[in-house]
């Protein structure tokens, strides 16, 4: 395939996917290293982002998304955190991810965890009890970089999702097909690429697939162990039978991977370039952590189009402004300013996940995202050091480095001189600017 | 101002002379508060004072006020812990004002407050020099502005726009108003008679106060209203049963606070109550009353309330926001017991001494959560145990099937309900079914609510392993006597110690969360504030009402030095 992409520089779609040549395609410096590490971490340090620039795009993307085990202070951390690990109160529960989002070396897993919270949306709202959400997160860290299958059938079982999909009502005699329609749907096609017969025949198969005390629990007797057809697949299926079948469907490769790069890249995947990565993608054994090191080191992410592409969650924006800056806020309180932004963790407002994107700013978040940064500019007063430790210095050119990638818009200029000897304001001026609302 | 308050703060770095005299004089009428210390001196060298110096000295937070006051030293050759000893090391009193109100205010509305302090001088000379010398730092400071002047031959100096300080003779004046100054050097100056009597008390220091000068700081005359609301509608129906009639009645506060080595005293005497104050505060009788505790026993709460009664008037007593989940109540309560009136059929068939004990849980053969929460038991007696027994029993049971059946909705584990003997009593509990193996128990695991009557006493706890040990405490006659007729606290502050050390590391983990601090730094911090609780060996705090007064005293008890 060597189609012309449309806005972009490379000829085909296999062009756009090749790795990031630093010399042909552009540099691979500091700001580079920011746009990696915004999309991977949400944010880091000056000397962090300094070395990423070292590595260069493929060992950068390998680093950023290695499968480390927490070590040093951040394991002290995580164990000094463990006391807490049966809170089954929201606030300190979505505190709790937060530090690790914040804390992490390289928080991939958490940044793609939260990408997979939002695609398997499951709420507190209805589930109640916290403490199986986290447990469902912990299934998304520790699964979600692998391959989809086992991460789709570890889903499927997941007390959470069963509560949250209705599937103890999912009975050999009268099938609910909630769950299975969302993983049609949602989870894995797309909607034009199944059929009602295939919904139903499918909820067939999770039948009997029940949640007891908190934990996932197969009622033969209420399992459905007859014929079934679903997507081409025919036999006595049962629930994993039904991920195979939706793994094994074209459309299952596009659908997710063209949601990972839209989380990930940008938002508007040409359809041949999705079609070249879906490839990719299956050829992987739906891989994501190989998908994932393919985009983040390709044209394709570092082409210009691709920067600042994104507007932030309120998650990312925040995290990103305290990793950047080396603030350490309260973790329950930003939880709660988060919730108000639109961004509660663990209770997205529907089975789609949180709409994103333009949606994420309007006149009430828009104000909030001020009084944020007014809240983090606060803080980072309180915290001289941290802040010029993590950015390197406190003078306003090289914050705007920090938090913008290069100097400060002109617009901004006579607003940060007015305030050069006022942190707080000049963090709040620069966390305020469109700019940084871009991911 | 930094070195302003760097100043004052080296106020309690001395110990000072202390010299009888009557400064009263001195003072204007018209005060809101007075304040009397008979020696500045005595206070300073107080127990409880030279321990929280000794505490901020170890965790380094004077550091910057001793390298000043080295710094001064160095610079002036005398130490500034001399002057202050000189200038407020006797007898010192103090009074609040009114100021006018803003010309924009809202009408009605109060002005600032205004301060004046005079203090007797053991030297009048060396005071003088002592000022003087204190003048010259704060002047040496390009951010302060020190103007030097004299009113009627008497030498003054106002410092920024907070103080202005005057020495006459072998008092010293010190103020935030020139008007107020001058007039206090007026009195002084032509012999004025005191204009009021300086509070009486005994100990370290006595005082004087207008519940209004609570009034926060903005033009709302709110105190009137807050005491109003203290009196008569406090929303919250825990806080109307414990604080409802505390500040009842018009009239001024006064009080004194001791010290000594081994703790402090604080006595207040409140307005009375008035006379058409709800009996549901203050119901008659005795005195005193004596309640169950245990070796595990961390404080408990003691009142006296008539709650029939107050349950009757929760209408009047209560905010209007408060009444649906009142009248919730009043219909859940009724539910509960079988269709009874709550006001008459149960909150009437108790006694008026009521009490909530608070034990550590050890959490002996069940499973231990990571937050260890203390167990609650409400302690009252019964005037008809035989025939309420039975009620609260169904009560309790009703209780639970209507738990059990949310938790079920919420996939929770169920309660077992339970009977046990102990201690010539039936208790009903109900216990959480173990959760599967591998799963950790969480907070709910503190729960383990329970009931029981033996003889007239009725126990309701959160916890069956506490109500168990307050019945062996009722069969041993292991009962703690109460004082105060109307609100009654004890603390045991090594009890209340060993519960903040089981959570310790729950308290750590909230500490990186909250304060965003690392491990090590929260560490150490959890561990700064549990030594400071462990300075608290016991807390006795009491109200009771007299003739004239509700008394209310508390006493402090540090650790180590405990009778």
């Amino acid at each position: 395939m060597t189609l012309l992409l449309a806005g972009a520089r490379y000829r085909s779609a296999e062009e756009a996917l090749l790795p990031w040549r630093p010399d042909e395609d552009g540099p691979f410096g500091a700001a580079e290293a920011a746009h990696l590490l915004r999309r991977t971490a949400h944010g880091a340090t000056a000397s962090e982002r300094a070395r990423i620039a070292g590595l260069g795009p493929l060992a950068a993307a390998a680093d950023l998304t290695a499968d480390d085990p927490p070590s040093g202070e951040y394991a002290a951390l995580l164990a000094a955190l463990q006391p807490l690990a049966s809170a089954e109160d929201l606030p300190t529960c979505q505190a709790l991810w937060l530090a690790r989002l914040l804390h992490a070396p390289r928080p991939f897993a958490d940044t793609l965890a939260l990408f997979w919270h939002g695609h398997f949306a499951t709420s507190v709202a209805k589930v109640a009890r916290a403490g199986l959400l986290v447990r469902q997160v912990d299934l998304l860290r520790r699964l979600g970089p692998g391959p989809l299958e086992p991460l789709l059938q570890a889903v499927s079982r997941d007390p959470a999702m069963i509560i949250w999909l209705d599937g103890n009502g999912n009975r050999r005699q009268h099938p609910n097909e909630n769950y299975a329609r969302e993983l049609l749907e949602l989870f894995t096609l797309g909607r034009g690429n199944y059929g009602e017969r295939d919904v139903l025949e499918a909820a067939r198969a999770f039948s009997g697939w029940h949640e007891r005390d908190g934990q996932f629990r197969f009622v033969p007797g209420e399992h459905d162990d007859g014929e079934k057809q679903v997507l081409g697949a025919q036999g006595t299926l049962d629930g994993d039978d039904v991920v195979r079948a939706c793994l094994a469907h074209p459309a299952c490769a596009r659908h997710v991977a063209g949601r990972l790069f839209a989380h990930f890249v940008r938002p508007d995947p040409e359809p041949e370039l999705l079609e070249v990565l879906a490839a990719r993608y299956r050829a992987s054994g739906h891989d994501t952590r190989a998908l994932l090191r393919l985009l983040l080191a390709s044209r394709a992410f570092f082409e210009p189009r691709a920067r600042r592409a994104l507007i932030a969650s309120p998650v990312a924006f925040a995290i990103g402004a305290a990793r950047t800056l080396g603030l350490r806020p309260d973790l329950a309180a930003l939880a709660d300013r988060l919730a108000g932004l639109g961004q509660s963790l663990y209770a997205p407002p529907s089975v789609k996940g949180w709409d994103g994107g333009a949606a994420w700013i309007n006149a009430a978040t828009l104000v909030g995202r001020v009084n944020l940064g007014a809240w983090l500019g606060q803080l980072a007063a309180e915290q001289p050091g941290d802040v010029e430790a993590a950015a390197g210095a406190l003078d306003a050119d090289t914050l705007a480095a920090a938090v913008l990638d290069g100097p400060p818009p002109p617009s901004a200029r006579a607003a940060l001189e007015e305030v050069r000897d006022d942190l707080a304001a000049r963090v709040q001026i620069l966390l305020s600017l469109p700019e940084a609302q871009l991911a | 101002m930094r070195r302003i308050l760097t100043g004052l703060a080296l106020l309690v770095l001395l110990p000072g002379a202390a010299r009888a005299g009557e400064l009263a004089a001195a003072l204007p009428e018209g005060r809101l508060a007075s304040l009397r210390v008979p020696s500045g001196r005595a206070l300073f060298d107080s127990g409880p004072v030279q321990r929280a110096l000794d505490r901020l000295r170890q965790a380094g937070a004077l550091a910057e006020l001793e390298q000043g006051r080295a710094a001064l030293r160095a610079a002036t050759g005398s130490d500034p812990a001399e002057w202050l000893e000189t200038l407020l090391g006797g007898e010192i009193q103090a009074a609040v004002y009114e100021g006018r109100a803003s010309r924009l205010a809202p009408e009605g509305a109060a002005g600032r407050r205004l301060l004046l302090a005079a203090a007797r001088l053991r030297d009048a000379d060396a005071g003088q020099r002592a000022l003087d010398a204190a003048l010259a730092v704060l002047d040496g400071d390009a951010a302060n502005d020190v103007r030097r002047n004299r009113y009627r031959d008497v030498p003054f100096a106002r410092i920024n726009r907070e103080l202005v300080v005057a020495c006459h003779g072998d008092v010293l004046l010190l103020g935030n108003d020139d008007d107020l100054l001058a007039l206090a050097l007026d009195r002084l100056l032509d012999g004025a008679a005191p204009a009021e009597a300086a509070p009486a008390g005994e100990g370290l220091l006595a005082f004087r106060f207008d519940p209004e000068v609570l009034r926060p700081k903005d033009w709302k005359p709110a105190a009137g209203e807050a005491r109003r609301a203290l009196g008569r509608r406090i929303a919250n129906p825990l806080g109307n049963l414990l604080f409802g009639g505390l500040l009842a009645g018009d009239g001024p506060v006064s009080g004194w606070l001791d010290a000594e080595s081994d703790g402090l005293e604080l006595h207040l005497a409140l307005p009375p109550a008035p006379a058409d104050a709800p009996v549901a505060w203050f119901p008659p009788g005795a005195p005193g009353f004596a309640v169950p505790v245990s070796s595990e026993t961390v404080a408990v709460l003691a009142v006296r309330r008539d709650l029939a009664d107050w349950w009757r008037q929760r209408e009047t007593l209560m905010s209007e926001e408060s009444q649906p989940q009142l009248a919730k109540t009043d219909e859940t309560l009724s539910l509960l017991f079988m269709g009874g009136s709550p006001a008459e059929d149960v909150f009437a068939a108790l006694e008026e001494e009521l009490a909530l004990v608070v034990d550590r849980q050890t959490f002996a053969g069940v499973a231990v959560p990571d937050v260890k929460l203390p167990a609650a038991c409400l302690v009252a007696r019964l005037k008809d145990p035989e025939s309420f027994g039975p009620s609260m029993a169904v009560a309790f049971q009703t209780l639970m099937g209507f738990i059990n059946t949310e938790r079920a909705q919420e996939r929770r584990q169920p309660f077992l309900l339970d009977a046990v003997e102990h201690a010539g009593a039936t208790v009903r509990a109900a216990r959480l079914l173990p959760g599967r193996d591998g799963q950790r128990p969480g907070t709910e695991a503190n729960a383990s609510p329970a009931v029981a009557v033996r003889g007239d006493w009725l126990l309701v706890g959160t916890s069956l392993e506490q109500v168990l040990r307050l019945l062996t405490a009722l069969e041993q006659g292991a009962l703690r006597p109460v004082d105060g007729a109307h609100l009654a606290l004890q603390l045991d502050g090594a009890r209340a110690l060993r519960l903040a050390h089981d959570n310790r590391d729950v308290l750590l983990a909230q500490s990186i969360l909250e304060d965003g601090l690392a491990a090590v730094d929260a560490s150490r911090h959890i561990d700064d504030l549990l030594a400071l609780l462990g300075e608290v060996a016991h807390l006795d705090l009491s109200v009771t009402p007299r003739a004239d007064s509700l008394e209310l005293a508390l006493r402090v008890v540090l650790a180590g030095r405990a009778p």
